[in-house]
């Protein structure tokens, strides 16, 4: 089944037939996004020292401006152009620039499965009780952790190549069952917090005197206000909606409306899923303040036991294994000569490699950031072809239009803005930091693209 | 059969909330909590087999 609907309308506008509503995006959301990365993310805002406040207001927040992002600048898109994000891309930038993304995407999807593999992990360091990297950690600790994570990261990468459609399924099923466990963890760390504090000031105030009490980070991490959490919402998914990524979802829709169906994602994983997962860090280093690890797999056996276990193994898992997978297919689009079971057992074996080392799990805010920034300018280049150049009287497709290998206008702007984005992160600016710099970088994309753009056929036409 | 499945995973993912709810309330100890959480998850994975037989969307 997988590789034959892989494969349809890939080069192709998705037909009317195809179409799909609203009713179809809402569940496949709902569980991309309450996923193993909740278990880590959440703790780190922990870490990052926010607040109450901050962090339920600037989740509320963050995630409505991802929704609209989906709603308003990736769906409409999809549903109008009806093809994938690759084949857009090809027709606006060409193939040897569309290789180059799909590098730069593999290589990302690699190190975030890393991260899953990390994740799953930490749910073996409870029943064999190695040592485990701490939250400040970049390298290995223990061969006991190398192990766990070699025994992790091969059994995921032999079942992504082989039986993807199994764990496809497993998936399926897992979905509504995790959404609960997370709610389950928020629920039993709540009680736990009450138990231990004897507060009977009610419910916010437990919240902002002893779970998000604000204050400083942990050592080694950014402080997190309200706009970091907001950005960070905005953001974290970034390559899919402003980096259009999600056009390859959104063509099956029948309206663009129904990029509302994000909500879902949104509200469950980001919303839920990260205040429970950090309803449970926060209980721990309530309990003990030296005691900074964040690691799931202990945090949820001590909340609801096995289960717990099992929702961190099957989270990690049912998330590293789409994301090996599509990291392989970006890397066979490199190597079509190459099986896509030899790629992807590489690819596995690449995110292994790279879940050995905490590094990415322990900075994975940091990692997400940066993940969502460097796919951005593609993001800015597929909406000002798609709407502004009309406008404006130049040519969209361009590279369709003139069979070009490389739409150097697109080249340019995708490179200059990441240049222009790393200097001012450089800066030190606060209003620049990771976080917040793709907001002005998705402007600085547009323009550099339609300059060029205007330049390069203005030459053209003379 | 197919219903009574159905029937029991739904219950089962019930349990999955209603267990932390109680012990939310303080009726129940943590133990039994996850006690009923480690049944419900045994079940809703078992019971949701026999139904759930749809294949996953392949993700772009």
């Amino acid at each position: 089944m997988a590789e034959k609907k892989h494969n349809e309308y890939e080069r192709e506008p998705v037909p009317a037939e195809a179409h799909k509503g609203f009713r179809a995006f809402i569940g496949m959301y709902a569980g991309e996004h309450c996923a193993g990365t909740e278990l880590m993310i959440g703790p780190l805002f922990v870490a990052a020292g926010v607040s109450a406040f901050d962090v339920v207001f600037g989740l509320l927040l963050g995630n409505l401006l991802a929704v609209l992002s989906w709603m308003f600048l990736c769906a409409p898109i999809a549903v109008r152009a009806r093809l994938t994000l690759y084949c857009q891309l090809e027709k606006i930038c060409g193939r040897h620039l569309v290789t180059l993304y799909n590098l730069a995407n593999g290589v990302m999807f690699c190190f975030l499965a890393g991260s899953m593999i990390t994740v799953s992990a930490t749910a073996l360091g409870v029943w064999f009780n190695f040592p485990m990297p701490g939250l400040n950690d970049l390298l290995p600790n223990s061969m006991g952790w190398v192990l766990a994570v070699l025994a992790v990261g091969a059994m995921i990468s032999v079942v992504a190549a082989w039986g993807y459609n199994t764990v496809a399924k497993v998936a399926n099923i897992a979905a509504p069952w995790m959404v609960l466990v997370f709610l389950a963890f928020g629920i039993i760390g709540l009680r736990q917090f009450i138990e231990v504090t004897g507060s009977e000031a009610g419910l916010w105030e437990l919240c902002k005197t002893a779970i998000w009490k604000g204050g400083d980070p942990l050592p080694g991490q950014v402080k997190f206000t309200f706009w970091h959490v907001t950005f960070f919402a905005w953001f974290c998914n970034m390559a899919m909606h402003v980096g259009m990524s999600d056009l390859s979802v959104f063509r099956f829709a029948r309206k663009s409306w129904h990029g509302l169906a994000s909500a879902s994602g949104m509200y469950v994983g980001h919303f839920m899923a990260w205040l429970a997962a950090s309803i449970l860090y926060a209980l721990q280093i309530h309990l003990d303040p030296s005691n900074t690890d964040v690691l799931p797999g202990p945090m949820a056996y001590r909340a609801a036991g096995v289960t717990g276990l099992i929702c961190v193994i099957v989270a990690g898992w049912t998330t590293a294994n789409p994301t090996i997978y599509r990291a392989g297919l970006a890397f066979q689009a490199i190597m079509p000569n190459k099986s896509r079971f030899a790629v992807t057992i590489g690819t596995g074996l690449l995110a292994t490699l790279a879940g050995m080392f905490p590094a990415i799990a322990m900075r994975l805010l940091g990692f997400v950031a940066l993940y969502g920034l460097l796919l951005m300018p593609m993001g800015a280049v597929i909406f000002t072809d798609f709407w502004i150049f009309p406008k404006l009287g130049i040519l969209p497709y361009y590279a369709e239009r003139r069979g070009l290998k490389i739409n150097w206008a697109a080249g340019t702007a995708w490179i200059a803005t990441l240049a222009v984005c790393v200097g001012l992160v450089k800066s030190g600016n606060p209003m620049f930091q990771l976080y917040f710099v793709a907001l002005p970088g998705w402007f600085i994309a547009s323009g550099i693209y339609i300059v060029l753009s205007k330049l390069i056929q203005r030459k053209e036409a003379v | 059969m197919k219903k009574i499945c159905m029937i029991l995973s739904f219950a089962a993912l019930a349990a999955v909330v209603i267990a932390p709810l109680v012990f939310f309330g303080g009726q129940v100890s943590l133990d039994t909590t996850k006690v009923i959480l480690n049944a419900a998850t045994a079940v809703w994975f078992v019971a949701a087999l026999c139904w759930m037989g749809r294949e996953k969307k392949a993700e772009n």
